[in-house]
């Protein structure tokens, strides 16, 4: 094999590792956030939207397989029915990556678009959830996990870009 | 950032089309674990054992601040739980001698009745290694397993009262359905107004009655036990307290909070069965055990009966 094809590999498969990793800290860190009496009926999905930043702020295209072993993963530790979280995140992909943005054109686009994007794939999850339960859940807590969801969004992003804002101020 | 962020006029396409195999992974997942495969639990069980010690990690530090951050607000109001705290001691006091009073007055007349005693249960503690869960499931990870001797349909206890029971089990972890899941159905009694029935969590903060007689009349804050109908769990364990909703139908209130659980006691033979009738000696009137199941509050002809009535 040629070399800079192993190489391809090679590099292509560390970065996904290294986007991997970040994201099943995210997923531990959702799951911890759930011992602070603020978040006693949910926590925010915080895995949600490290996904739309990776995909649509950083261009950067999450592998299908990564995703859909990051939902199994998710199902284990939340103890969800095996398969439904991996649907969600691949469906939050395929959402933003199909999503127009040529709609809206102000500052909180993003904002919105994440929005669309969440409450769609959410709603998804939703109904495959009552259709296999075949039980209505309380919806305070659906309500609450998708709104604080929606507060929180616009903290990390800013808190991300402060970080981007440091290291390019490092770098220079 | 973010200077990897396409334009507005490009919308992000995908290298590849959408991996349509992926989707249908997904749903033929979802169905199979519906069908609660003994493989797709074995293959819970030990992701389950491989995640704990990194779970563990992760939620350490947020549990620490969580700790700390009630702390916090207890000082705040310190006198108040103080001067609270001085009437209860008191009042427990006067309760401790009525109570040891009452406890050698059972005692003798167990003795002198020669009741069989109850099987005394054998309990293991285990520490919980996760928060309640997410959105649509109520669960906790324990850091005991099989090699502890944890089986799937075994009780889950904590000092308060009733937390679940155990649906999948690894080697060195177990996981515990909560009475709040929307999954979780207990059979309960309602100890002052005598009625059974059974709740159900429904993901929420409070659990659902099903299966009350309309005759019922519940009385509101009334507690609520383990009727043990079914067998599957012991009789007479705390499960909570009736409340009225706004709209005029009835809630339970757990006693447990599954947000601060710490360590919950696993009960191990509830369901090994013994042969109380070989030791019975016992006088009349006291009946001999029968194999049928004996309902509380319900006599042998399927009647209601209070439990002060057959007590007189």
């Amino acid at each position: 094999m040629n070399t800079s094809v192993l190489f391809d590999i090679f590099s292509n498969f560390s970065k996904n590792l290294f986007y991997f990793i970040i994201l099943f800290i995210s997923l531990n860190i959702e799951s911890s956030l759930r011992f602070l009496t603020f978040f006693e009926e949910a926590s925010p999905s915080i895995l949600s939207i490290m996904m739309y930043i990776f995909l649509r702020e950083l261009s950067i295209n999450l592998s299908n397989l990564m995703l859909f072993t990051l939902g199994i993963l998710y199902d284990v530790l939340f103890a969800e029915n095996i398969g439904t979280s991996s649907l969600f995140f691949l469906v939050i992909k395929y959402i933003t990556q199909h999503i127009n943005y040529k709609y809206i054109n102000d500052n909180n686009e993003d904002w919105i678009y994440f929005t669309i994007i969440f409450i769609s794939s959410f709603f998804i999850k939703f109904i495959f959830i009552i259709f296999l339960n075949m039980k209505i859940p309380d919806f305070n807590p659906i309500l609450f996990h998708i709104g604080i969801t929606l507060i929180i969004f616009p903290f990390i992003v800013v808190g991300i870009k402060f970080i981007y804002f440091v290291t390019k101020l490092i770098k220079n | 950032m973010v200077s990897g962020k396409p334009s507005n006029s490009k919308s992000l396409k995908p290298r590849n089309n959408f991996n349509i195999i992926m989707i249908l992974l997904c749903l033929f997942l979802v169905f199979l674990g519906k069908f609660d495969l003994i493989a797709i639990r074995n293959i819970k069980a030990f992701l389950s054992d491989f995640l704990a010690p990194i779970i563990f990690i992760f939620n350490k530090p947020v549990n620490e601040i969580a700790e700390v951050l009630d702390g916090v607000k207890s000082v705040s109001s310190l006198r108040d739980e103080n001067i609270r705290m001085k009437s209860e001691v008191r009042s427990l006091k006067i309760w401790k001698s009525k109570k040891e009073n009452l406890e050698f007055e059972l005692l003798e007349l167990k003795e002198l009745l020669k009741v069989i005693p109850d099987n005394t249960f054998d309990i293991i503690t285990g520490r919980v290694m996760t928060s309640p869960g997410g959105v649509f499931s109520n669960t906790v990870l324990i850091n005991v397993g099989k090699k502890d001797g944890i089986s799937v349909g075994q009780t889950a206890i904590s000092s308060y009262g009733l937390v679940g029971y155990v649906v999948n089990v690894g080697l060195s972890t177990s996981r515990i359905l909560l009475l709040i899941d929307i999954n979780s159905m207990i059979p309960v009694y309602f100890t002052d107004s005598n009625w059974p029935a059974v709740v159900q969590g429904i993901n929420g903060k409070f659990l659902k009655i099903k299966f009350l007689s309309n005759e019922a009349n519940p009385i509101e804050g009334e507690h609520i036990q383990t009727s043990g109908h079914g067998g599957m769990l012991p009789s007479g364990i705390s499960v909570g307290n009736l409340i009225k909703s706004y709209s005029g139908s009835y809630y339970v209130k757990p006693s447990v909070n599954f947000q601060r659980l710490t360590y919950v006691s696993i009960i191990k033979n509830f369901n090994q069965k013994q042969d109380v009738t070989k030791k019975f000696n016992g006088y009349a009137p006291l009946q001999m055990p029968k194999d049928s199941l004996g309902f509380k509050g319900i006599n042998s002809s399927g009647t209601r009966v209070k439990e002060s009535e057959t007590v007189q």
